[in-house]
């Protein structure tokens, strides 16, 4: 009986912080003025989504909500990393493919030459990259020099010195001489590719960033280690660890990776996460994807996007996307 | 009676004598089948480039620049009458230029990561013009951006496109240069460089920094970020003769430039740093003396781990300067124009000769020469968007389509020390990717043989001495029972998928190893000296008691592990606090600078080695247990004791059998590939160091391979990566198989 209320007792407050920290904006919702989703008659077929590992559970929501709207439609979803998506649209093993950075010149082309035209890429969410370090570290900010020279062993950022301990960060006490122990992601990830663009400033990773497979395992393995340091998604934040309010540089104001932050452009590391579909010159979209699309900037697309621990778009942003679905 | 031919019988033995060859065939071509696909997919690797030649176009205008139309495979150019496309009939045919109608051409540059050619016209306008094939077939040319300046006359241009989209304008005319761009609110600026006798210009692809190159052989570079104020930057010492082209590739980290004898060099943007010296005397720092009370800027070569702390010598920001770090193979006459490709790290030289050689600046080898058909020098070289196509006009105008899909790779990008942009020297690095694709991807193979020589080295040091061990006491020492059901058990231990070996390494062990470091340290110093005591008190035990009766050893050693294990318990404390101030791993750190991994060569030495002692200890037991028990039987009635007759009889006779056991581990070890996937950090680092982690072979093969993109030079290197691991594992089996043979030959004779 005792022995009960307590397990009770415990799981509630932990599902409550969980649940705090998840949705680290609270007041976030999507804009009411984004239309609900509409449904279209005779809409049948597969969507196969094959992509970003940041996007799986966000894709993994879509889908069931989508099957929810078109019982008929299949949904599939894999989310081995970004790198991933460029292939498997060319070869039409997926005609949906989620990126959480914009394809590079020549994944563009390796697309378009089996095409003939480019893929059409619609912005579909936004996510601010966290930088995380365990709950009970007390660093209070970083500036994106530090991080690059914390992750980076070219420094393009032109810090001076290699950070390899808490100490060289203003930490004192035990925290000073103790070590940084780096995770980050697989070179497959979209994260790991625009985080060495926008927080190397286009440099190398020094070679001892333990390469995680996804997001969750960044952020498990920073939980973990009380010396961690790693970066993810805002959408994969735990309890077990806390998001470092960012400065672009050295003087400038320190933001948090809020919405408004985030939609403002004051939180540096802030990106769309995009979904790149085929849409035919001439031919249009195949009327399955596209519908998958419209539903993804609908008001439950987007509201999927919240609980999912995103950002969601605003409106004038879907009606931009919106116009990209149109037969061109 | 006669023995009838059973008829079922005979049927069955027709058919197996058919069958079984046909089995073995099938093997031996799967194993061929698989070489050979592992072949044909990484030897395109190390075809060189070709080019072919496209179009000829015969012509009596001179032409201003020349481009490539975006999304077809045809040049457009411009002259003083207009932009041109090849029309019918070898006519040329002109390309409408919206809202520049009437306009006449002065100059023009191609600006390769615009996609864009820049056309400044007399009338002091300067356009960004793209020429682009519609999905429909259309040609036609777009405005991207119009800069107003007074820059009429013309001259040598070159351009850039800035971040927001707005063009950016250098000309060169009588040895001086004007810069003109975007400046504020005011609207754009003209501002002259105070500096005479230029010789060639470059403009960096974010219109930042303008190189010149100096009629004296000097390279100026002034940072142009605001138009109407250019700041010079450090002058780069002079070349031997006078400079004829710049240009910056790909990225704006290297600066190109090629001069009058047909050498070509590059520059590299490298962090510096500023050390001062506040002491009395002067110091040295890996060879850069620093005068007392002076203070150097030199590039950051690590200086940082040479410098202590709170000593006389302080590191400060240097900024970032471009030093001489590349050189390309020379031309074969004086240079003319350089042109660089705006999809990876390539660019061409042409020579006042009307020939083309094109570079790869990362490998620094010439990836291809294209002769004249007349000596008549270039004075328009472009590279299409793709990189695949390469236009020029000397005496007409000329495209060749290049087919060089791996430029990037070389023997010596495999195995040679590379100086990679950003670094402040050459360097062993394999990091294959990234999301743009103005970065060098870095495939130095050194990393990945390290790593999996170091995975086979600890998990062989692991598992050799416990596998021989066991097999000895096995085959030789223990109790027919005991042997009964351990060799089924221990061999039982291969049956274990090895990814449940890597997740228990990497989930479970990781985390024990990390909070008991100094537990297993003491109790690896212990466990000899416990177990010589537990030997000696065995041996003092009288007979009647038990003694040392053969086939209970097993007890002794169970006991000397449970003291062990007891003693380093009750001890690690004590000794942590007393010699490691009471944190073994911040000990490491700070009085060896060691960081230790929580994934690293000691972890994968006992996972790798635990699924690799099944197979050793097979191998060796067998062969321990079948020397001849003719022989032992002469060792022991000689008086030989049970460890004399296997040290002097039973080892030497089993000696291949053993070999072969550790070379066959050898080969398990080094293919594994989930146990270090998931329990080694894939770190691809040179440290043989069992503190930190490591990248193998096989894990950057099952790691990379699903975002390689197929056919691409990454994808290629994989499979190299195997064909090199499977050469690597048939020597070894073969070294086995010969050596085997040997010893078998000459302990046979016995």
């Amino acid at each position: 009986m005792n022995w009960n209320g307590r397990f009770w007792a415990t799981a509630l407050a932990g599902s409550a912080a969980l649940a705090l920290t998840v949705v680290a904006d609270s007041t976030l919702s999507v804009d009411p003025a984004i239309p609900a989703y509409s449904k279209v008659e005779g809409i049948k077929g597969n969507i196969n989504i094959i992509g970003s590992d940041s996007c799986v559970n966000l894709d993994t929501l879509w889908g069931e909500g989508f099957k929810k709207v078109y019982p008929e439609v299949n949904v599939s979803v894999e989310g081995k990393g970004s790198a991933t998506a460029p292939p498997a649209l060319a070869g039409r093993t997926a005609n949906v493919g989620p990126m959480s950075r914009p394809m590079k010149p020549e994944e563009l082309d390796s697309v378009s030459s089996k095409w003939g035209y480019q893929p059409t890429g619609v912005n579909m969410a936004i996510d601010a990259l966290a930088i995380v370090v365990h709950k009970d570290n007390p660093l209070q900010n970083l500036t994106l020099e530090l991080i690059d020279a914390i992750f980076s062993k070219t420094r393009k950022g032109g810090y001076h010195e290699d950070i390899t301990t808490w100490g060289q960060l203003g930490l004192k006490g035990d925290w000073e001489n103790k070590p940084i122990s780096l995770y980050g992601r697989n070179s497959a990830s979209g994260t790991y590719g625009y985080f060495k663009e926008h927080a190397l400033y286009k440099g190398d990773f020094k070679s001892n960033v333990k390469e995680q497979p996804g997001t969750a395992a960044v952020v498990q393995g920073v939980a973990e280690d009380l010396y961690g340091i790693g970066y993810g998604g805002i959408g994969y934040l735990t309890p077990g660890v806390r998001a470092v309010p960012l400065a672009k540089s050295f003087g400038g104001t320190v933001f948090k990776p809020t919405y408004e932050n985030s939609l403002s452009g004051k939180y540096p590391l802030a990106r769309f996460l995009i979904l790149y579909v085929e849409n035919a010159p001439g031919k249009g979209m195949d009327p399955v994807v596209r519908e998958f699309v419209r539903f993804v900037l609908s008001k439950e697309g987007q509201e999927i996007v919240v609980k999912d621990g995103y950002m969601p778009l605003t409106p004038a942003l879907v009606k931009k996307e919106l116009l990209k679905l149109e037969t061109k | 009676m006669a023995h009838q031919p059973n008829l079922k019988a005979v049927v069955i033995d027709r058919v197996a004598a058919k069958l079984i060859p046909a089995g073995g065939i099938l093997i031996v071509a799967c194993v061929l089948g698989i070489l050979v696909f592992l072949f044909t997919v990484a030897v395109p690797l190390f075809i060189p480039a070709r080019a072919s030649a496209a179009a000829s176009i015969a012509s009596d205008w001179p032409c201003l620049g020349v481009d490539f139309v975006e999304g077809a495979p045809a040049p457009w150019w411009v002259t003083r009458e207009g932009a041109w496309l090849p029309g019918a009939d070898e006519k040329a045919e002109r390309i409408a230029l919206p809202g520049l109608a009437g306009a006449v051409p002065a100059a023009a540059v191609q600006v390769p990561t615009a996609r864009a050619t820049g056309i400044l016209f007399t009338d002091g306008r300067f356009a960004l013009v793209r020429v682009e094939k519609a999905p429909g077939g259309a040609i036609a040319g777009a405005v991207l951006d119009v800069l107003e300046t007074a820059q009429g006359a013309g001259g040598r241009v070159a351009a850039a496109r800035d971040s927001e989209g707005h063009a950016r304008l250098a000309v060169l005319r009588d040895g001086k240069v004007s810069i003109c761009g975007l400046a504020g609110l005011a609207g754009s600026a003209d501002t002259a460089i105070p500096t005479p006798g230029i010789a060639a210009i470059a403009l960096s692809s974010s219109g930042h920094t303008l190189a010149a190159a100096l009629e004296n052989g000097e390279l100026q570079l002034w940072n142009v970020e605001d138009v109407s104020e250019p700041g010079l930057m450090p002058t780069l010492p002079a070349g031997p003769a006078p400079w004829a082209a710049v240009a910056f590739l790909l990225g704006d980290e290297t600066l190109l430039a090629a001069d009058s004898r047909g050498s070509v060099a590059g520059w590299m943007r490298v962090r510096h740093i500023t050390i001062t010296n506040s002491g009395g005397s002067a110091a040295s720092v890996l060879g850069d003396s620093i005068p007392a009370g002076g203070s150097v800027v030199v590039p950051d070569r690590d200086h940082a781990k040479h410098v202590v702390r709170g000593g006389a010598l302080t590191i400060g920001p240097g900024g970032h300067r471009f030093i001489s770090s590349r050189s390309f193979p020379p031309l074969p006459a004086p240079a003319a124009c350089i042109a660089v490709s705006g999809r990876n790290k390539s660019f061409a030289v042409a020579d006042v000769l009307g020939g083309v050689s094109t570079y790869h600046a990362t490998t620094g080898r010439r990836t291809l020469r294209i002769e004249a058909s007349a000596p008549r020098p270039t004075s328009s070289l472009a590279f299409d968007a793709a990189g695949t196509g390469i236009a020029a006009w000397s005496d007409r105008l000329r495209t060749w389509s290049i087919r060089d899909p791996h430029p990037d790779v070389s023997a010596s990008a495999l195995l040679a020390p590379l100086w990679y942009e950003s670094y402040a020297g050459p360097e062993f690095v394999w990091q294959s990717s990234s999301g743009t694709q103005d970065s060098e991807p870095k495939y130095s193979l050194w990393p990945l043989f390290a790593g999996t020589l170091k995975g086979t080295l600890y998990a062989l040091l692991f598992s050799v001495p416990v596998a021989f061990a066991a097999a000895i006491y096995v085959a030789r020492f223990a109790h027919p029972r005991l042997r009964s059901w351990a060799k089924p058990s221990i061999e039982l231990m291969a049956g274990i998928p090895s990814v449940v070996v890597g997740m228990i390494a990497a989930l479970w062990l990781a985390p024990v190893l990390e909070r008991s470091l100094c537990t297993v340290l003491v109790g690896v110093v212990l466990l000899p000296p416990v177990f010589l005591g537990v030997v000696a008190g065995f041996a003092r035990l009288p007979a009647t008691a038990g003694g040392l009766r053969p086939g209970v050893e097993l007890a002794g050693a169970a006991l000397s592990l449970a003291v062990t294990l007891l003693l380093a318990f009750a001890l690690d404390g004590p000794v942590e606090r007393m010699l490691f101030r009471g944190d073994f791993r911040q000990w490491l750190f700070e009085a060896l600078h060691v960081q230790y991994d929580i994934r690293n060569g000691f972890l994968v030495g006992v996972a790798l080695g635990f699924a690799v002692i099944p197979v050793i200890f097979t191998i060796a037991e067998d062969a321990v247990a079948n020397v001849p028990a003719s022989m032992t039987s002469a060792a022991v009635a000689l008086g030989a004791t049970r460890w004399q007759t296997v040290r002097h009889v039973v080892l030497p006779a089993a000696a291949s059998g053993l070999f072969a056991a550790v070379v066959l581990g050898l080969g398990r070890a080094a293919g594994e590939t989930m146990i270090v996937v998931m329990a080694a950090g894939n770190t691809p680092i040179l440290d043989p160091a069992p503190w930190n982690g490591m990248r193998t072979l096989s894990a950057a093969m099952a790691i990379e391979i699903p975002e390689a993109p197929v056919d691409g030079s990454l994808y290629r290197v994989l499979f190299l990566t195997g064909l090199l691991l499977f050469a690597f594992t048939a020597v070894l089996n073969t070294i086995a198989e010969i050596v085997g043979t040997r010893l078998r030959r000459k302990y046979g004779r016995i």
